[in-house]
């Protein structure tokens, strides 16, 4: 069953959470990690190579970064973000899980939309089928058949 | 936004030991760095983060997968707009 959303932009819900990795490593010290996941709105973007989180989002979340990465936007300007791993979740409105994945490297960046708290790049869309409605703005995402 | 001042150490140690890495460890492995130290090149990203929790805990280490150069993401989409 094909799913979802949207006002103009490409948008779908996707839901994030602490990773199992640091799940675990939280069990073995004896520590309850009480975060909720937290669901929020993604912008589809074919033209990018990786998934970029909000960092309010991350923050919210409790999470360290990791790495750094050099991001180059639509601008062309680049700079470096910090690099977290996550658990991320993508359903269909039916509740279809069609994508995830418990230990997802995302790129933290200071989004400041109103429209949407994350970036989903080519590394998440290879597991859907999208079809963008143009007149109704509606997004439509689904497995893809293999 | 600059790089966190909390891997600082980690990242310097990678740039500076880099050479070395890519003789010894080949491109692609994730290198481990805690403090400073290289703590060893693992095949998988999730056994080196599994690693880095345990020796150094969260926030305190560096996963860098072994490349010649640095890795540049590119979006469609801008970072910042106007809310």
């Amino acid at each position: 069953m094909p799913s979802f959303i949207s006002c103009g932009l490409a948008v779908i819900e996707v839901s994030i959470g602490a990773s199992a990795v640091y799940l675990d490593y939280c069990l073995e010290r004896m520590e309850v990690y009480r975060r909720p996941d937290r669901q929020v709105s993604a912008l589809i973007d074919t033209g990018a190579d990786a998934t970029v989180i909000d960092l309010d989002v991350l923050e919210t979340l409790c999470l360290a970064s990791y790495d750094v990465r050099r991001v180059q936007d639509f601008n062309g300007g680049t700079q470096e973000y910090p690099v977290y791993v996550v658990r991320l979740q993508v359903r269909t409105k039916s509740g279809e899980v069609i994508f995830d994945d418990a230990n997802f490297e995302v790129v933290g960046a200071p989004l400041k939309s109103d429209s949407y708290q994350a970036i989903l790049g080519m590394d998440v869309l290879h597991a859907f089928t999208l079809k963008f409605h143009r007149q109704t703005g509606f997004v439509e995402i689904a497995p893809t058949v293999r | 936004m600059s790089a966190p001042s909390h891997l600082s150490h980690e990242l310097a140690a990678f740039m500076q030991q880099r050479p070395d890495l890519l003789t010894e460890h080949g491109v692609g492995k994730f290198a481990l760095f805690i403090g400073g130290m290289f703590k060893g090149a693992f095949a998988d990203r999730v056994e080196a983060l599994k690693k880095g929790y345990a020796q150094g805990g969260a926030g305190h280490f560096l996963v860098r997968k072994i490349t010649e150069k640095d890795e540049l993401v590119h979006l469609a989409s801008p970072i910042t707009s106007v809310r």
